[in-house]
């Protein structure tokens, strides 16, 4: 196949409902590299979050596609990005994941570098070189919204905000959540999944796996729940699991879509004990929302922001066709209570990890749909669930919110969304 | 005259129940490893906070896993024994090594005591992975029994590709 036919392997048919996608887009290093060089290296994807570089000084270890990057905090507070690579011979400048350097000294021949603006400020033993002729280059775009730091080497690409569209609403959902601001708890944890980018990206907005591979995880904590008589925060409220609460579904646009669910008792949200100080800064129907519904919101292509019974930032790493790193972070409230901190992170330790009792059921669920993407006498993934209850733009709830998503879905378990999903991918693939 | 703690027959009993818990987990007797615990028993394998520090408090910062006591642990048992659980079923293989067993204070009836180990795994899809770290262990003897009253598991690695759980680590 040649690779300008990339659009090929999307077979989009809406005048019949029908919408698939070729196996192979799961399995070609070819669609793979391509994917590098239009998505991730063309694309906003998301980077850090502002609370893990607080101070001028800080910078974070990032990847944007193949391109290492250092996310910074400058001098006048804003947030910036330099190629973590030297501008000599380019040794990697910065071997850790983050800290605090105001001044990058490259470890193979000792060029130093400026770690707020990239300038050179010194060259070893020079030999006529100049050191005003080099500098870092820098991260062509690197906005923050509301905390979140997404990042682009494309000088073209429009702004965060247009990129971002409706789906800033539903960030704002757990960017508001505090007063004080939101900040990510120390510690990350990273697992490899033997499957394709692409399958995480579908997994996490999909609810029609909920009741079989979490089935399990549903039984394991209600259990544990009645035998330690669990009630409120300390409770999981598993009663989402069980798709018989209000749910449904939106695809925001470029690629961007969110599932949500209602919960059972919005006093075992990780949100709750901010109810007095939060409810009046945004009113009820946001407050709902944000309390009493469960959301999974996915940014194309790298990013999943979950509140449900914990509160988790997610971020894909493609290392190969094949091959995916995730890291998880756990983001809460600045100014918590002890006790809703533990509880948001017993939670999150049973659901989010790779030593979790959930998390790992799904790895193992899209390592077969990784093997099986391999039988190509039958090359169709098909998304066909969920038309019946498709709207283009929004519902009654989205309306009530204010919010102007591409379709809606009154159910959480459709593939309607996928749609959207796919077709950003086929965009961008488009401009090679 | 009474031997200075730890006494060779402390030592002795600190191995044989640190190996005791790794047979078990190995062999797959559920029960026999529950009950190497005390009730109150944690269990914690703090996540790297970066290249050379692990998280402090499993309470507030994150943890591969923390239990902070042995429900926790009966919550995995249940979970394998259900074979319901997607990672877990088939099981992947599992073998533990454990060395260095070194008593470093307290007293015959209350002790800490750390551990190197090593955990040879096969996985059906994926092959051979080799686990390692350090163990660190508060021992506790109660109506003549010594117990694990608290394990925590340095894990080395910052990445894995197979699920982690209680008999891999």
């Amino acid at each position: 196949m040649l690779q300008s036919n990339f659009s090929a392997l999307i077979d989009d048919r809406p005048e019949e409902n029908l919408f698939r996608v070729h196996r192979r887009i799961y399995t070609g290093e070819d669609v793979f590299a391509a994917e590098q060089e239009r998505i991730f290296e063309q694309s906003w994807t998301y980077v850090c979050h502002e609370s893990q570089i607080p101070n001028p000084g800080d910078y974070y270890a990032a990847r944007l596609g193949r391109e290492p990057v250092l996310i910074n905090r400058r001098d006048d507070g804003s947030v910036g990005g330099l190629l973590n690579a030297c501008a000599h011979r380019g040794a990697m400048l910065n071997p850790t994941q983050r800290g605090n350097a105001r001044m990058l000294v490259c470890r193979y021949h000792g060029w130093s570098f400026s770690g707020n603006d990239g300038r050179c400020l010194r060259i070893k033993e020079p030999a006529g070189e100049d050191p005003a002729c080099y500098a870092l280059r820098k991260v062509a775009q690197v906005e923050s919204y509301k905390g979140f730091i997404f990042a682009t080497l494309n000088p073209d690409m429009p702004p965060l905000a247009e990129h971002l569209g409706a789906a800033a609403t539903i960030i704002d959902m757990l960017a508001d959540q505090s007063p004080d601001g939101m900040e990510v708890l120390p510690g990350v944890s990273s697992y490899i999944v033997d499957g394709n980018w692409k399958l995480q990206a579908e997994n996490g907005v999909d609810a029609y796996h909920v009741t079989t591979v979490h089935r399990n995880f549903a039984n394991t904590v209600k259990r544990r729940d009645q035998l330690k008589g669990n009630k409120g925060m300390k409770a999981t409220d598993i009663g989402r699991f069980s798709g018989e609460l209000a749910n449904g579904t939106y695809d925001l646009g470029h690629g961007h879509n969110v599932i949500w669910t209602r919960r059972g008792d919005p006093s075992a949200a990780p949100l709750w004990e901010g109810k007095d100080a939060v409810e009046p800064l945004v009113g009820p129907v946001k407050w709902d929302w944000m309390c009493a519904r469960g959301r999974n919101l996915f940014l194309f292509p790298n990013l999943f922001l979950m509140d449900q019974s914990s509160t988790q930032i997610r971020v894909l790493i493609p290392l190969s066709a094949s091959r995916t790193e995730v890291k998880v972070y756990c983001i809460a409230r600045k100014g918590e209570s002890r006790a809703a901190r533990t509880a948001r992170m017993s939670k999150f330790r049973d659901f989010f990890l790779g030593a979790g009792l959930a998390t790992t059921d799904d790895s193992a669920a899209l390592e077969d749909t990784q093997t099986g993407a391999h039988a190509s006498a039958d090359p169709w993934n098909t998304f066909t669930r969920g038309w019946d209850t498709h709207i283009e733009g929004p519902d009654e709830e989205a309306r009530a919110l204010g919010l102007n998503p591409v379709a809606s879905n009154t159910r959480w378990d459709p593939e309607t969304h996928y749609v959207g999903q796919y077709r950003r991918w086929r965009e961008l693939m488009s401009n090679g | 005259m009474v031997e200075a703690f730890p006494t060779p027959a402390d030592q002795l009993e600190a191995e044989r129940l640190l190996y005791r818990e790794a047979y078990c987990l190995d062999t797959r007797d559920w029960q026999g490893w529950l009950d190497c615990y005390w009730d109150d028993a944690t269990f914690w394998i703090p996540a790297w906070a970066s290249e050379t520090e692990l998280t402090k408090d499993p309470e507030v910062e994150l943890a591969l896993m923390y239990m902070p006591d042995k429900t926790g642990l009966d919550d995995r048992v249940y979970r394998i024994l259900s074979r319901d659980s997607y990672a877990s079923t088939p099981m992947p293989r599992s073998c533990h090594v454990i060395g260095n067993v070194l008593i470093l204070d307290g007293s015959a009836d209350a002790m800490t005591v750390a551990a190197s180990w090593t955990v040879h795994l096969y996985h059906m899809h994926k092959g051979g992975r080799v686990h390692g770290g350090r163990y660190e262990y508060k021992l506790e003897r109660r109506a003549g029994a010594l117990k694990i009253a608290g394990k925590k598991i340095i894990f080395l690695n910052d990445k894995v590709d197979v699920p982690l759980d209680v008999f891999n680590v």
